[in-house]
């Protein structure tokens, strides 16, 4: 009776889920939701702001380096610079999401789940609805992208597996590189007409992929796909999945950079088409900046080829729309300023500043020998450049003409006279000035106090980090003065991912490789970019300059001179991780000793101007070019294989 | 017959009815109206046939019929010849009696449902007895008059006066009363009654006697209550259950869990924390044999049939309780089909009965202090060993305490520009007090019974209080508890009750939590700076705490300024009404009953969170004694109070419960029963309590009702006291599942033999051995709240609409407007989920002997757990899943006995002893388990191994130097590592450490053995209660990342432990407690590994009361009916390999410590 009466009642009683609760229906049933299922591929973008976390900046420390007394060196980026990536439990892991690596997998499956739906919502504009399919596409080929920079072969993910998809089918293979190469081509292929060539109204699109970008992105997958790494690379030789295919080709195939070529002239000509050009800075644009003479003008170029707003920069074709804040990188909370990598690198100004937030990061010592001298060639080949005396203590004065990049009778390092304007755009250095619009000590004196960073200088620190890139800390950002001020404004803009810049100095390097010799196509383009810096063109420069004048004539030495010319020019802006990797030269660099000016609280010019390592060297081999694989994931999928030397 | 036919046809009325939800209103309706019939003897009507029947088993034909009780006197037995011969329809109780006492001198009383009969008085003629004693004098018969009552002096009828050696006999009236005509002052009076302990009382000389009977133990365990409330014979019983003397649970704490560990047996019960109002201790029925995650593994907890939750149990008052039950095995529990796989606990309060009115208060003050709180070291050994510790990871970095400031901190002779700070003395006293009142009245007339409770406790924590604070900081929980149990007897066969309950807490305390002061403390730098600063010359008018704090704000935290510039504030309230109603049918249906209950609880929470910003100052020079404070944040301190955090939750549940019981016994040998039972439940609000701290969800599917429908019923046959044999199924019906799966059938089977009653154990003495039986069960039960709470329906996908978005645009003014939120689908729909099912089988005996003074039970259990919830294992992440589905794959397997011991024994110069153990051993292991293939490190299987056992390196010993470091298998867990770190066994010889070389280590988590033993000894008016409780087989880990010493920037204090022992340069102690030491975490150290591991096995002092009752003489001078002073004490030693702290305590030992209570007491009956 009673089991009656409630087996009738139960039907209805126990059914309490009402029927308009959210399910993947919804989430497809209009246009508006369409737009946020959008926003959630989107959301998957790696975030260069986020210096712990993505991987261009601390997991070495030849361009980037951390004090040792901060703890940033724990979090993930800071161990593998310090040689602890490990298959264990990989740092920065984008394979699966963990170690503070995002799911570069579930990105795509989301976007694959974009694609499948996107025919569904009824409200939208047919063309519309096909800008934002290749957008997506867009972003499942950049997600692939991504992947294949870090992990060169990787599982392709074509279609979405069902949940119900029976052990054999989800136990997915690497794809050669050159598939994976293909593939990432053919979707940016597809998305490239449906997209417009430029974003039409920044105000509310900004952010958004266009032709551009993606023409531009094209041309960078094609670039790695010919460059040593993945192009004939012996090292890898031996790397083969358990079918025994063969996952990077042992042998070189010069092909691969007139394809590339192909494609970074279309992505050139197509943004020169739609007005991007090169930066150069107006000084009439702000009232703060009207009295800068050319050196400064030249040094504002320089930064704010970086910084400029991205409304007013010609030559940024994509930026990110993530920004510098506090606490990014899940940093403890402890000092959550930490995770704020603009804020971490920004100098300690004046003597008596409390260095707590400030410059607990720092542009690597190496970065200083890097630029050119001001003949336009490196210090080590300038046969007028005192390269044996570049750490002795010189003192500046009214003949060295520097008052622009030194104070005047302040002593500092000899290599920091006599060198290009990115050098002084690029790093605050001892004695040498940090512009910003606005300082306020000492009754508003000029936007250039000079800095003095030497560990006896700064209260209560342990000294400061050698240099600081100044070319990355907007020129309208404001730090601290003094003990009771602890004022910092951030200035955002938005951090380029890519630059017109970027594009002239690969295809100089295509160029070059499809060539036999360098000729003045080859030159072209590196002298656009030395021209905006201020130096003479590359065969004038070492003509004049270098022990060696015909370096540029020679395809070799122009191959160096082309990927100096690209880390002096791209430095600290996220790329130069990537392109040592791309041209198989990160082991010269990553085993570069932590290095910085001096003893700590040193009394004399003399004991400061000593370049003195101060953490163990890394040890690098051909395995730390790639990221292993969790060893869990090739326990679940047998037919996967570890990166090859892990 | 007529009200059955009624209940039919409301039943097809519902069945028909669109109005389903009224349903429990009307049904409710129609027991009120069914039961307002039969009001006394003349109206209660029975069907009477009885044939050639002896006036004794005519009576109880009539008590069998009626729910009127018969007392008979001992007169009764003159008239054993008589038969009566009877067949009468619808002839009244009242008819009835005088049918049967037609022909006999006996005539009844009634008082309420008891009918007394005996003898009409005679007209008294003396007469004379020959003296016995000789000496040819007469002695003369006198009548002497006494009362009988029990130790609450209410009357008890029915008791038997008897004169020994003579037929002189007489029975206690309705008010315990009687007179008897004695033949001479040498007489020895024989006091009797089932369930009283016999006395004998010599008459010399009295003229009155006054007895009070004490019950027998045996008459309180005759009965054991069972599912929904049932009572049933434990001689029927094949289940395994235990039951408690609810006393036995008093202990001085306002948290009745605290009791659980070793005085049940088949529980397992730790307490981990000491703090007020969260020191609920874990208790698992006969373990954990479920790893579903987030899934329910406590038991069920059922008071007066109600679901309710650990905390609603943590509040009862003991002396509330009338009885207390733990439902173990399948055929105990089986009535609760899907609910019960964890067991179930049972509890019944106390409800009024007929007598006058009866006051108990007890009160109670006590004193608590820490059991142990870990050292830390001095400020010196901690500036030093920072130093070291800095050094010895890297010469190149600055030391950071310079030798001179060391030197001068020692001196202590300028403590304002070299604070040395214990942060414990600043923020923790050494006892905090607690208090207790309990009142109770009880009592009732013919037609209505009450209980009447109520308690309050007051409970502060062991945090300083600071003076000069706008807030009192400390934890202060003031409790309120009000029960109203009323009995309302409708007539003899229709009762209702009528329950209402009211609990009200209001907690003060930290905003963080007690736990979090006691971490604050260790987590602070001793040497910085001064908690607070005296106001200095340009400070002294502000009207704030100057807060101390390093050169730079934010850098170190100042816990004293944390803890006191905030408290929260919460209310909570429980409140509930209940309505039960009980039918004994008559007639041709007599042994049916019918109940039903109905009931509705609220529960109410609100919190809030009050602060100030602390102002901080460093000081900035010292000349002399006078200094000046630097202001680090004049604009952000605040001087007034702000509030926030205010979180407000009902939580709102209704039940109904329907209940047919048949119980009958036919030709005096087959003892047939019956029941069936229909439940409804919904639950809706805040889905669980953790939800009220934790704060809303958003999730929709979080708003939705918990529902649980269940049919559930039991059939048992006895016969003639010796074979017993029990089905119970229950048919349960969740919301959690898909339609398919909604609905589970849980059946069990049992029996029992109870050999002692075997005819060939006749000539067995009592004496010797007075009860054997034997009793087995087997069959399913199960668990639907499996997974977490907010993943209830696993059918459904789960999508956050509210998801992880991206902006497009430009900043500035108004474009967030470009910003939107994304679509994450947090669960994959599944709708293959469904129950945890575990089948259980049960084999227990039971003994008693030399006359039940010691009685032994014993059981053996084994259980299966199938279809456990987990994780998917073979997908990989390139399929790209937010969530890993979880699907039921697991199977676990477990098993284990439990045995209680009781013996207990009174003599005759009034010193009596009660000795009681327990002992409960359960484990549990991996039969399935869905993982990785594992065929090339099989040690990596969970298959198994055991539940809740943690996976961890094996530790071989630190490393002694570096080029050990460099010739050993690299480790790859994390982090740099030197000489002095954590050397790890390669298990796999591959010549790295990595997650392959991981093994199971250790015992299980939970104790794999829970035991107590104790004994009250009492003579004449004092008593003595010790109780010693243990714990053995289970493992913990001391949690190296929690202990690492100045990390954060050079702030967590230093434990003494580690300064104590630790490897160093100079003291290469490779088995050294502690690991080179370090100002940061150093990952490879702080992995799990059997460094860390420690024996969680302690045995303790539990408990120990002194009590003393006055004596008679002194309450009657004072007015009371009892008085009983007593002093206890909790938690007084423990033996343990570990030292740290508290073992019971665990892994969770850093928090607030289990607490040592010494208790003092007062109880006093009127």
């Amino acid at each position: 009776m009673l089991a009656t009466l409630m087996g009738v009642m139960s039907c209805d009683y126990l059914d309490v889920v009402p029927n308009d609760t959210a399910t993947l229906e919804h989430t497809f049933s209009n246009r508006s939701v369409m737009d946020k299922f959008m926003r959630t591929v989107y959301s998957y973008l790696p975030d260069p702001t986020n210096p712990h976390y993505y991987p261009a900046y601390f997991t070495s420390r030849d361009e980037f380096d951390w004090r040792t007394d901060v703890r940033v060196g724990n979090l993930p980026a800071g161990q593998i610079s310090q040689g602890n990536q490990n298959s264990n439990s990989p740092y920065l892991d984008y394979w699966s999401g963990r170690n503070g690596g995002k799911p570069m997998y579930e990105a795509i499956r989301t976007c694959n789940i974009f694609l499948e739906n996107a025919h569904i919502p009824k409200d939208i504009d047919e063309t519309e609805r096909q800008k934002w399919i290749a957008e997506v596409k867009f972003l499942k080929a950049y997600y692939h992208f991504f992947l294949m920079q870090l992990y060169g072969p990787i599982v392709v993910v074509r279609e979405n597996l069902p949940l119900s998809a029976s052990p054999d089918e989800v136990m997915t293979y690497r794809e050669p590189i050159d598939d994976v190469v293909a593939y990432i081509v053919e979707l940016l292929d597809e998305a490239i007409p449906d997209l417009p060539p430029v974003i039409q109204d920044p105000n509310t699109e900004q952010g958004r992929i266009s032709q551009v970008i993606a023409l531009g992105i094209k041309a960078k997958v094609l670039a790695w796909a010919a460059s040593p790494l993945f192009n004939g690379n012996p090292d890898y030789a031996g790397w083969v999945d358990n079918r025994g295919v063969q996952l990077i080709p042992a042998t070189y195939d010069p092909t691969k950079w007139a394809i590339a070529a192909e494609a970074i002239k279309e992505a050139i000509d197509v943004a020169h088409a739609n007005g991007f050009q090169l930066y150069e800075f107006n000084k009439f644009s702000t009232p703060q900046t009207f009295a800068m003479n050319d050196t400064l003008v030249t040094m504002m170029t320089v930064r704010k080829a970086v910084t400029e707003d991205i409304e007013r920069n010609t030559g940024v074709i994509w930026a990110t729309q993530e920004q510098f804040a506090n606490g990014k990188g899940g940093v403890p909370s402890a000092l959550p300023q930490l995770g704020n990598m603009v804020r971490s690198l920004f100098p300690n100004l004046y003597v008596t500043d409390q260095p707590l937030y400030f410059n607990y990061m720092s542009a690597s010592w190496h970065m200083g020998e890097l630029f050119y001298t001001d003949n336009g060639v490196p210090m080590e080949e300038d046969k007028y450049f005192d390269y044996d005396n570049r750490y002795r203590p010189r003192r500046a004065t009214p003949g060295d003409h520097h008052e622009s990049y030194i104070a005047t009778n302040q002593v500092t390092a000899g290599m920091h006279f006599h060198r290009e304007p990115r050098f002084y755009a690029n790093l605050v250095i001892d004695r040498g000035f940090f512009e910003l619009a606005s300082t306020t000590e000492d009754g508003g004196r000029s936007f250039s106090p000079f800095v003095q960073s030497r560990g006896n200088e700064i209260v209560g620190t342990q000294g400061q980090a050698s240099y600081t890139p100044k070319k990355i800390l907007a020129f309208e950002s404001s730090g601290s003065q003094g003990v009771t001020g602890r004022g910092y404004t951030q200035h955002n803009y938005h951090f380029p991912l890519l630059r017109l810049s970027d594009l002239y100095l690969l295809y100089a390097e295509a160029l070059n490789e499809t060539k036999a010799q360098p000729d003045n196509e080859v030159y072209y383009w590196v002298d656009q970019i030395r021209e905006k810096a201020g130096l003479k063109g590359v065969v004038d420069s070492w003509r004049e300059a270098a022990y060696n004048p015909d370096a540029p004539r020679n395809k070799n030495d122009m191959r160096r001179i082309i990927q100096k010319e690209r880390l002096i020019e791209l430095a600290f802006e996220g790329q130069r991780f990537w392109d040592v990797r791309r041209w198989k030269i990160a082991g010269q660099y990553w085993s570069l000793s932590p290095t910085r000016w001096g003893d700590i609280g040193a009394s004399s010019d003399e004991a400061f101007y000593i370049p003195t390592a101060y953490a163990p060297k890394r040890q690098v081999t051909f395995r730390d070019y790639l990221f292993p694989i969790s060893i869990d994931d090739l326990r679940v999928n047998n037919n996967l294989v570890q990166t090859y030397g892990w | 017959m007529q009200k059955v036919v009624h209940l039919l046809r409301l039943l097809r009325f519902i069945d028909d009815s669109k109005h389903r939800r009224n349903y429990i209103a009307l049904l409710l309706l129609t027991i009120v109206s069914l039961s307002a019939t039969g009001q006394d003897l003349s109206i209660t009507k029975i069907n009477l046939q009885l044939k050639e029947a002896p006036i004794v088993n005519a009576l109880q034909e009539i008590q069998q019929l009626s729910d009127f009780k018969f007392f008979m006197g001992p007169d009764i037995d003159k008239y054993n010849q008589v038969r009566i011969t009877i067949s009468k329809q619808d002839i009244s109780v009242r008819d009835a009696i005088l049918e049967v006492l037609k022909n006999t001198n006996l005539r009844y009383t009634q008082k309420q449902t008891n009918i007394l009969i005996d003898e009409k008085p005679a007209a008294q003629s003396p007469v004379f007895v020959k003296d016995q004693t000789g000496g040819g004098a007469v002695a003369q018969e006198r009548t002497i008059t006494g009362r009988i009552s029990d130790a609450e002096e209410a009357g008890i009828i029915g008791v038997t006066i008897k004169v020994i050696g003579t037929s002189i006999g007489t029975v206690s009236d309705l008010k315990g009363n009687f007179s008897l005509t004695i033949p001479n002052d040498e007489v020895v009076l024989e006091i009797k009654s089932v369930g009283w302990v016999t006395q004998e009382i010599p008459v010399k000389g009295l003229k009155e006697v006054r007895v009070t009977m004490e019950e027998t133990a045996e008459a309180v365990e005759e009965v054991v209550i069972t599912a929904f409330g049932a009572a049933q014979k434990k001689e029927s019983l094949v289940g395994a259950v235990t039951t408690i003397n609810p006393s036995e649970l008093r202990v001085p704490s306002s948290n009745l869990t605290g009791a659980f560990a070793g005085r049940l047996a088949g529980v397992i019960a730790y307490q981990r924390s000491g703090e007020p109002g969260l020191d609920n201790a874990d208790f698992f029925i006969r373990g954990i044999t479920t790893f579903s995650s987030g899934g329910k593994r406590d038991p069920l907890i059922l008071i007066d049939g109600i679901e309710m939750n650990t905390n609603d149990l943590a509040r009862l008052n003991v002396d509330d309780i009338a009885s207390f039950s733990v439902l173990k095995d399948a055929s105990a529990a089986a009535l609760y089909g899907a609910r019960g796989a964890n067991g179930v606990i049972l509890v019944t309060t106390k409800v009024g009965r007929v007598d006058k009115l009866s006051i108990n208060v007890r009160a109670e003050q006590s004193t608590s202090y820490n059991t142990k709180l870990v050292d830390l070291a001095d400020p010196i050994t901690y500036m030093r060993l920072h130093n070291e510790a800095v050094r010895t990871r890297n010469p190149e970095i600055e030391l950071p305490h310079r030798s001179s400031t060391i030197y001068e901190t020692e001196r202590g002779s300028d403590p304002l520009r070299y604070p040395s700070v214990d942060w414990y003395d600043y923020l923790l006293k050494d006892h905090a007090t607690n208090r207790r009142v309990n009142l109770n009245l009880t009592g009732g007339g013919q037609a209505v019974q009450y209980y009447l409770a109520a308690g309050y406790q007051n409970d502060k924590g062991i945090l300083k209080e600071s003076t000069e604070n706008l807030l009192d900081n400390n934890i202060n929980i003031d409790r309120l508890q009000v029960r109203s149990n009323v009995t309302i007897t409708f007539a003899p066969t229709t009762t209702g009750v009528v329950r209402a309950y009211g609990s009200f807490d209001d907690r003060t305390g930290p905003r963080a939590g007690g736990a979090e002061v006691f971490n604050q403390a260790r987590n602070a730098t001793p040497v910085k700076f001064l908690p607070y600063y005296p106001a200095d010359a340009t400070r002294g008018e502000v009207n704030h705490i100057l807060f101390g704090m390093g050169p730079e704000l934010g850098q170190y935290v100042n816990p004293l300024a944390r803890v006191i510039s905030s408290n929260k504030e919460s209310k909570e309230s429980t409140m509930l009404v209940q309505l039960e109603m009980d039918h004994k049918f008559t007639g041709t249906l007599e042994g049916l009953s019918a109940r039903g209950t109905f009931n509705v609880m609220r529960k109410g929470y609100y919190q809030l969170e009050r602060s100030y910003s602390p102002f901080y100052y460093t000081p900035v020079s010292t000349v002399d004694g006078s200094y000046s404070l630097l202001a680090l944040n004049p604009d952000e301190g605040t001087e007034y109070l702000t509030y926030g955090n205010d979180i407000r939750q009902v939580n709102a549940s209704n039940y109904g419960e329907v209940r047919l019981s048949y119980n009958k016994l036919l030709n005096g040998v087959h003892d047939i029963s019956g029941m069936l039972v229909g439940t409804i439940r919904n639950e809706s609000g805040s889905l669980n309590y953790e939800d009220l701290y934790n704060g809303p969800s958003d999730l929709i599917q979080a708003s939705l009702p918990m529902r649980n429908i269940s049919t559930a019923g039991r059939v048992a046959y006895g016969y003639d006291s010796r074979y017993f044999a029990e089905f119970n199924f229950g048919y349960n019906g969740t919301e959690r599942f898909a339609k398919r799966n909604r609905w589970g059938f849980f059946p069990t089977i049992g029996a029992g033999w109870v050999i002692s009653n075997e005819p060939f154990m006749s000539n067995v003495n009592d004496n010797i051995l007075s009860n054997l039986k034997l009793r087995g069960t087997y069959g399913k039960v199960g668990n639907d709240a499996i997974g977490s709470v907010n993943d209830r329906f696993f059918y459904l996908s789960q999508i956050d609409m509210n998801g992880p978005g991206y902006w497009f645009g430009l900043p500035g003014v108004g474009n967030d407007n470009y910003f939107r939120n994304g679509i994450r689908i947090d669960r994959y729909a599944n709708d293959l989920i469904t129950w945890e099912i575990a089948t259980k089988a049960n084999v227990g005996f039971e003994i008693g002997m030399f006359n039940n003074d010691l009685t032994l039970i014993s059981d053996v259990f084994w259980e299966t757990r199938e279809n456990i919830l987990q994780d998917r294992a073979d997908i990989p992440t390139t399929i790209g899943l937010r969530t890993i589905p979880q699907a039921n794959l697991g199977i676990a397997s477990g098993q284990g006995f439990e045995t209680e011991l009781k013996y207990q024994k009174s003599y005759a110069n009034g010193f009596w002893m009660l000795i009681n153990g327990n002992f409960t051993y359960a484990t549990a292991k991996y039969k399935a388990f869905e993982e990785a293939n594992y065929s090339d490190a099989p040690w990596r299987s969970r298959i198994g191994t055991k539940l809740g056992q943690p996976m961890g390196y094996i530790a071989e010993r630190l490393f002694i130097d570096e080029p050990e470091v460099n010739n050993a298998p690299r480790q790859e867990i994390g982090g740099t590592y030197m000489a002095g770190d954590i050397k790890y066994k390669d298990i796999n010889d591959d010549g790295v450490i990595n997650s392959d070389d991981m093994v199971p280590i250790g015992y299980p988590t939970t104790p794999e053995i829970i035991y107590g033993s104790g004994f009250t000894v009492g003579y004449k008016s004092f008593d003595l209660n010790m109780f010693f409780q243990g714990s053995a087989r289970s493992s913990f880990f001391i949690s190296p990342g929690a202990i690492t010493p100045f990390i954060n920037q050079g702030q967590r204090g230093l434990l003494q432990y580690i300064a104590d022992d630790h490897w160093s340069e100079n003291n290469r102690d490779i088995y050294a407690f502690w690991p080179r030491l370090s100002d940061h975490s150093i990952a490879n150290n702080n992995v799990a590994s059997t460094y860390w591991l420690q024996n969680g096995a302690f045995f303790r002092l539990k408990q120990v009361e002194v009590g003393y009752s006055l004596p008679e003489r002194i309450t009657n001078s004072l007015s009371v009916k009892s008085l009983r002073v007593y002093a206890s004490g909790t938690n007084l030693f423990h033996w343990s390999s570990f030292k740290m702290w508290d073992p019971e305590m665990a892994g969770n030992g850093l928090g607030y410590p289990v607490q040592r209570v010494f208790n003092g007491g007062v109880s006093i009956g009127f």
